[in-house]
């Protein structure tokens, strides 16, 4: 590994990084013939099952099994879910970032509220479900409620973090300069948090969606959980695996859209 | 609080490595026994106590912690405590245990072949984006009201953050020490076992932690939905029964519990792990990506 010149070892390291990415090439996006495995079960169940299975309703019966669905119930179902999920996103992002902001830079704050935030973080969501019925009754505001809780951790943890590490002489930039407490939070911290706040949204955003369905099916109120819980009731399980389908569609639009907008914002804020 | 704290605190952060007096240094505790932290929870219960007692909050859905604590000693002394919470711990850990085991084998296997990784990881990514609860209803359809119903649940939806981590881990191996094992011609069972195991510990443990607190959650998703027994359905019965202070009692219990098990988890995890590993593994979930 000792070279003569720099221009050589620069070469062979080039050489070598590309050799060695050829042979644990693992990194990256995988590729799609990767979806080999999956495409053969599908076939094979379609092929193989029994098309009248209670149970195992082949692929090909997943399409007509939406049918009695569509379009009302299952076009409001599909906003519902969507609707809430981004509402509840958009409410755990904010809170997440104030609360995160607040404990991140003020230790006192943080000792202070730890254990109480430690104890909600741990909490399961579906136990605090029944609970929040009761209190707020079958309603929108009681889902919001609870996915909120559920949700606002990433974001929460990572703005904590990204406050913690901003650099002290910006602070005492702020200082020096004799801003407001209401300037330095929107000129200094805000702008150093911004990366926890987008790295959060991308890790939350799953999650909500898991507890808006689950909310949904634990209390049928409406949305794809309660049509799923219903088809589940009914032994409908060609609908069933449909909804999965649909959901599991909506999962990754969601997802692309998540890691699409935080990029541009990303950008954006680096720019300035 | 943050008037008096701000005026105290301002001079001080002027110079980062200024330390300010905690409450709990004037007494002279230990740094881990966070003072602040448990009066703010002891401040919370009593400002709640008094507005019960003082009829500001006359909800029946608000009882006072002081009936909440008697409903707890009453439930405790007529065992429709421990039994729920055994029921519920029980299927937690199973099922944890299992869908771990499953997960960090598949995720070995996944980055330690290449092929596999490239004729299967796509597969597995479509999978994992669709939300793991929708499996609920499909698994309370084929296996109906059951113990194994249940432990399936906790075991499908615990089980992906330790596959998806183990594969991520490996991925980042260090090449120096991928070289390392080419140089020593290790095998491929000595080089997962001496290089990938250790250095891809710290994120397994990520998904270990993960996948617990799913397996808590999910276990109590199917008790409410499939399996009429522990603390899920306990707390149904304490909802139809309308006894609300019975379910703030379950709740907080099934809260101690998952505290309880994420600090365990932390313990081993301290106690095996080496220092250097620490700092990632330990870091609350989410705040690691």
């Amino acid at each position: 590994m000792t070279a003569t010149t720099a221009s050589t070892t620069g070469a062979r390291d080039a050489r070598h990084q590309q050799r060695r990415g050829r042979e644990t090439d693992q990194s990256g996006i995988p590729p799609l013939r990767g979806l080999l495995p999956l495409f053969i079960v599908i076939v094979i169940w379609q092929l193989a099952g029994n098309s009248h299975s209670a149970y195992y309703a082949p692929p090909g019966r997943w399409i007509p099994g939406l049918a009695p669905l569509w379009p009302g119930s299952l076009l409001s179902g599909i906003g519902q879910t969507a609707l809430t999920w981004i509402e509840a996103l958009v409410l755990a992002t904010v809170l997440g970032t104030v609360l995160g902001m607040m404990i991140g830079r003020n230790k006192f704050c943080d000792r202070l509220l730890g254990p109480f935030l430690e104890f909600c973080r741990v909490m399961p969501s579906s136990a605090i479900v029944p609970i929040v019925v009761l209190i707020a009754g079958y309603t929108i505001r009681m889902q919001l409620a609870v996915v909120v809780l559920g949700a606002i951790w990433p974001v929460l943890l990572g703005v904590r973090s990204s406050a913690q590490r901003i650099r002290p002489q910006l602070i005492d930039v702020g200082r020096s300069m004799h801003l407001s407490r209401w300037e330095a939070v929107r000129k200094i911290t805000f702008p150093s948090v911004i990366p926890g706040v987008l790295g959060g949204i991308r890790i939350s955003a799953p999650i909500t969606l898991v507890i808006v369905l689950l909310v949904e099916i634990l209390t049928q109120i409406g949305g794809l959980g309660a049509l799923m819980s219903v088809a589940q009731q009914n032994y409908n399980s060609a609908q069933l695996y449909g909804l999965v389908c649909i959901i599991g569609i909506m999962g990754l639009i969601a997802g692309w859209g998540v890691s699409y907008l935080s990029r541009r914002a990303e950008r954006y804020w680096a720019g300035t | 609080m943050s008037t008096v704290n701000s005026a105290r605190a301002a001079p001080e952060e002027l110079s980062p490595p200024a330390r300010r007096p905690r409450l709990a240094a004037a007494y002279r505790l230990p740094r881990w026994i966070n003072v602040e932290g448990v009066l703010f929870v002891i401040a919370l219960i009593v400002v709640w106590q008094i507005l019960v007692d003082s009829k500001v909050l006359t909800s029946n859905y608000f009882p006072a912690p002081t009936a909440i604590w008697s409903t707890g000693v009453n439930l405790a002394s007529n065992g429709s405590l421990g039994a729920p919470l055994g029921h519920t711990l029980a299927v937690t850990l199973i099922g944890w245990i299992i869908a771990s085991a499953v997960g960090l084998v598949l995720g070995l296997l996944i980055g330690s072949f290449t092929p596999l990784w490239k004729y299967a990881m796509a597969s597995v990514d479509v999978i994992r984006s669709i939300p793991a609860i929708t499996f609920v209803p499909i698994i309370a359809l084929i296996f109906g009201i059951s113990l194994r119903a249940e432990i399936y649940v906790v075991c499908y939806v615990s089980g992906w953050p330790v596959l998806l981590n183990t594969v991520s881990g490996m991925q980042h191996v260090r090449a120096g020490w991928r070289d390392t094992a080419r140089m020593m011609r290790f095998s491929r069972l000595e080089y997962v076992w001496k290089i990938a195991l250790p250095s891809t510990a710290p994120e397994i443990l990520v998904g270990l932690r993960l996948g617990m607190g799913l397996a808590i959650t999910l276990s109590v998703v199917g008790e409410l939905l499939i399996n009429p027994a522990g603390v899920g359905f306990a707390l149904l019965q304490a909802e139809q029964r309308i006894e609300p202070s019975a379910m703030y009692v379950y709740v907080i219990l099934i809260g101690i519990l998952g505290y309880l098990l994420n600090a365990a988890l932390l313990g081993v995890a301290r106690i095996a792990l080496p220092p250097t590993a620490r700092s990632d593994a330990l870091k609350p979930e989410g705040a690691s990506a």
